[in-house]
């Protein structure tokens, strides 16, 4: 029932059109009741629910939102549906019918607001996470609202980039509601109901975090058990997580093929990843002895700390390598 | 005595030597007019020596010009020792010229990656007094760190590192050991806010203190060099603080200068603290863990003084104090298991599963200005590799750089290139605005008008980019007690608490990690909201060389306990914490070890009279 499925209020339905996502739930998803979640003692307990697509695997979480926001009366509730996915990763929202979000002194949200409330909660690093309800208005200057008799307090010039301005109580309590505790309670869900479907679901995810979440549950065999998938998120993930992925795989991998696959994904990687996959394979010696011998012919595309680390896990571990490959490196060193 | 005797002798050997040679080595910094360039001191420890630094922001600077004493007429072979800073398919940035007597040598110089000797020509020069020129071609951070005088055609000159030091004391005829000792309660080495804390809280208990720095200003981070403005709660030390610190105007800001006026004024007042600007230490004599005397060198004339004293203070930063004396240290980020350090909510970020070296970065800030008519900036094609298509107009702490496998010490000067080139080439970049590639503020905001924008940048201009690294953390020095991030969160009571500290613990990372199409020089920082937390005394002295005390940024701590207490109010506590212990060991004669073992009341009852 989304206000902009309904086409009554066409700013809603443009803000829809910015925040549709892959997982969005259709008419074939089906979504029940997971458990009950309170922000705080005071609040009333918000019904969470899982999602799963056609194929009935879950995919993420929803619940619908009704919260005040502020302390005067210069703010209406705020009425939303949030969604997250797998790992507790907040994916978007939607405007409930009738209910559009408004700012201070009951103007309604812009467009543009819209967007960036959605910037604001998925920054999981947001300044927000620090302040006070208290921090967010600058109580020496204040502002006289028009259609209440009352005033509220200016947006602080630091935290402006932080908040929707006109609305940072909003920005505040859906940012901590989004990215507080729930987060914690949707984890252990999922993990209560771990199974093959949602690890392959979280992996394919392009949230870093998400893939990260289902990597940390990750035992040794994983690694080989889900060997493609491996790779493929060394090439497409971020660096963070390449990074992980390469210092923490069971190397050597049980076959050849995977070792010669594991080291042609090499040039393809960022700089950090790369300097991580050097440190792993020059050192220890059984891997120096696998490994090195397969990446040395990458060496034109090593930088000057890298081909020395190799240079000396050749020379340290003994490692043979081809005469004229090893000239290259010498040769490359001192260019 | 006897000493002092082989010393002279040597010297007069060795410019006895170097004259039968007909050979000459200016080291640049000495130049007794150095123009436009700037002395550059901040790796000597990686490259050998100050050097002259072409800092012109695009601008060729003014000639640096001197005058050498030939003593044989004839024909002089002069070669230059310098740097391409940015090798590459272009030509290099920091070109420049050697001239003597007016007549520009034929080669033009900072041509060949590394620090390397290169050949600027030959040249005939009739005995007497001959005046040598620096002519910069590019304002782009050209450097010249010594200019050498041969007659012989063919000379093999000296590059690595330890052999190039030997010949270079030969050619000057010094040694390696200072000539002159000085004698103080209190060797302060690193004139930031810690070592200018320290060194007040000491001079006012009576110490006699000698601080050594190696730049003309004091303030560190803080000055008007660097630029970042302070941070922090005073803890007990509120008043001396005062003296020492800044406003909060934005990182970057000109109002820096005014405060290092006030720093300056604040330390000078004191008769008993002896200071000794542009003197960079270059080394610790340490005998049964214990340190004799540190050594220091002037940054421009070479001249070179032992301090001796009973106690010392590593302010340097990166503790290179304790590095030469063999003090323990740390360096890197610690696994997140060692110290029970992580943090769920920002995981891998925060502290890794696997110690590294990943350390946060440095930072170099600047600015520009609207000149009020139109102003060129010159092609950069050096810095594109770096800045790509990232357009910006002036840079805050964000503007920070560290990778995994470079070393905020050893690789220091590639990483302040780095960011020239970062500065640069975005500089480049905001200058001729393209409607393909908005800059990232106008991206979030879709907002993107060329022609107006065309208009702003045209009359921009460089107001000033430091040359100078903001650094924020390299080698820690291990104490007796090290602090960690679970001191900060759970706020730890020690009985020996001498700091405090309420802002949150500020780790940072850099972006490019989330997104590898990001910036490579760009960081962001995360935040960890806790109570006021604690500092023992026990952080700020060494673990084992018993007379050295520590204090700013190389204090004992985890990567991640460096988060909170690393800004330059906390810092300034502990060295003022350091100065009144210093005091406490003077009075019973007794090491730092001592004033926790055996006076804590008291000194802490001092550090309470401080208010």
């Amino acid at each position: 029932m989304h206000i902009f499925r309904l086409g009554l209020i066409i700013l809603s339905f443009s803000v829809h059109s910015f925040m549709a996502a892959a997982n969005s739930p259709d008419s074939l998803n089906t979504c029940r009741k997971a458990f009950m979640f309170k922000p705080d003692e005071f609040a009333v307990a918000n019904s969470i629910k899982i999602c799963s697509n056609a194929a009935q695997v879950p995919f993420g979480y929803e619940t619908d939102l009704n919260r005040t926001v502020c302390d005067d009366k210069l703010c209406a509730n705020v009425f939303l549906k949030l969604y997250w996915d797998l790992a507790g990763n907040y994916v978007r929202f939607d405007t409930i019918a009738g209910k559009p979000l408004t700012k201070f002194d009951h103007k309604r949200f812009a467009d543009g607001d819209y967007k960036k409330l959605n910037q604001i909660l998925k920054d999981r690093n947001s300044m927000l996470r620090v302040l006070e309800k208290g921090d967010l208005v600058d109580k020496n200057i204040k502002l006289k609202a028009t259609t209440v008799d009352a005033v509220s307090g200016a947006t602080p010039a630091t935290i402006k980039k932080a908040v929707v301005e006109g609305a940072v109580y909003s920005s505040h309590t859906l940012w901590h509601f989004i990215n507080g505790p729930i987060k914690d309670s949707i984890r252990a869900f999922t993990l209560r109901n771990y199974s093959e479907q949602i690890v392959i679901q979280m992996l394919n995810s392009e949230n870093y975090e998400t893939q990260l979440f289902a990597l940390k549950q990750f035992k040794s065999d994983d690694y080989n058990s889900h060997f493609t998938m491996i790779c493929q998120l060394i090439q497409k993930s971020v660096p963070l997580i390449k990074a992980y992925l390469i210092s923490k795989s069971p190397l050597p991998f049980q076959s050849r093929d995977q070792n010669l696959k594991f080291v042609s994904l090499f040039p393809e990687l960022d700089g950090y990843s790369k300097s991580v996959f050097i440190d792993r394979i020059t050192g220890d010696e059984k891997l120096a002895t696998i490994f090195l011998p397969l990446i040395i012919p990458q060496l034109p595309i090593l930088d000057q700390k890298q081909s020395d680390k190799i240079v000396m896990a050749v020379n340290k571990f003994e490692i043979s390598v081809y005469p004229e490959l090893l000239k290259k490196i010498i040769e490359n060193d001192k260019q | 005595m006897n000493r002092f005797f082989i010393l002279i002798l040597f010297s007069l050997l060795s410019v006895i030597s170097q004259a039968q040679r007909n050979t000459i080595l200016i080291e640049a910094e000495s130049f007794a007019n150095k123009g436009g360039w700037v002395v550059d001191p901040q790796f000597v420890e990686q490259m050998g020596s100050p050097y002259l630094l072409a800092h012109g922001m695009g601008i060729p600077v003014k000639n640096a010009h001197t005058i050498v004493s030939v003593k044989k007429t004839g024909l002089y072979h002069v070669w230059v020792r310098t740097k391409n800073w940015s090798p590459g398919k272009w030509e290099a940035p920091g070109r420049f010229h050697v001239a003597v007597d007016g007549k520009r040598l034929e080669r033009e110089l900072g041509k060949n990656p590394g620090w390397n000797w290169e050949y600027a020509g030959k040249i005939d020069l009739a005995k007497g007094e001959r005046k040598l020129e620096l002519q910069d071609l590019t304002g782009f951070e050209g450097r010249c760190d010594a200019i050498y005088l041969t007659m012989l055609e063919r000379e093999k000159l000296p590059t690595e590192k330890e052999e190039l030091k030997k010949w270079r004391l030969a050619q000057s005829g010094v040694t390696d050991v200072p000539q002159k000792v000085v004698n103080y309660d209190l060797v302060v080495v690193g004139g930031g806010i810690a070592g200018c804390a320290a060194s007040i809280a000491a001079a006012e208990q009576g110490l006699k203190v000698a601080l050594v720095h190696d730049r003309p200003v004091l303030g560190g981070n803080a000055s008007g060099e660097i630029r970042v403005h302070t941070l922090g709660i005073y803890g007990k030390f509120e008043r001396i603080l005062k003296m020492l610190d800044t406003e909060h105007y934005p990182n970057g800001s000109a109002d820096a200068l005014k405060e290092d006026q006030k720093r300056m004024t604040n330390v000078e007042k004191y008769k008993n603290i002896d200071l000794f600007l542009n003197f960079r230490a270059y080394g610790a004599t340490a005998n049964d863990g214990k340190i004799t005397s540190v050594d220091a060198r002037q940054t421009s004339s070479g001249e070179a003084i032992r301090f001796e004293a009973p106690l010392f203070v590593d302010c340097t930063g990166d503790g290179w104090i304790g590095y030469w004396a063999g003090a323990d240290f740390n360096y890197g980020r610690e696994a997140s298991s060692k110290y029970n350090e992580s943090w769920e909510a920002q995981g891998l970020l925060w502290s890794p599963e696997t110690a590294d070296n990943f350390v946060m970065g440095s930072s170099v800030l600047w600015g520009s200005e609207n000149a009020g008519k139109k102003v060129e900036f010159p092609e950069v094609p050096w810095a594109k590799d770096v800045a790509k298509d990232y357009a910006e107009k002036k840079g805050e702490w964000q503007w920070e750089y560290s990778r995994n496998d470079i070393s905020q010490i050893d690789d220091a000067e590639a990483i302040r290139d780095h960011m020239f080139r970062a500065i640069y080439g975005s500089f480049y970049n905001y200058k001729h605005p393209n409607a393909q590639k908005p800059n990232a503020d106008q991206a979030v905001l879709g907002t993107f008008d060329n022609e107006k924008q065309q208009q702003k940048a045209d009359s921009l201009q460089l107001k000033w980019v430091s040359y100078l690294l903001g650094k924020r953390e390299s080698r820690r020095l291990v104490g007796d007690y090290i602090y960690t991030f679970n001191d900060e969160r759970n706020s730890t009571p020690f009985e020996d608490a001498v700091v405090f500290e309420k802002r949150e613990v500020d780790v940072h990372y850099q972006i490019n990690l989330l997104d590898s199409d990001k910036p490579n020089f760009l960081s962001e920082a995360m935040f960890y909201k806790t109570n006021q937390y604690n500092i023992p005394y026990r952080c700020f002295y060494s673990k084992n060389i018993s007379n050295l005390f520590m204090a700013g940024r190389n204090f004992s701590c985890s990567h991640v306990g460096l988060g909170g207490p690393r800004v330059m109010r906390t810092t300034g506590q502990m060295g003022a914490a350091v100065g009144l212990a210093a005091s406490v060991c003077k009075k019973y004669k007794v090491n730092p070890r001592d004033v926790y073992q055996s006076h804590l009341k008291e000194y802490l009852d001092l550090i309470e009279s401080q208010k």
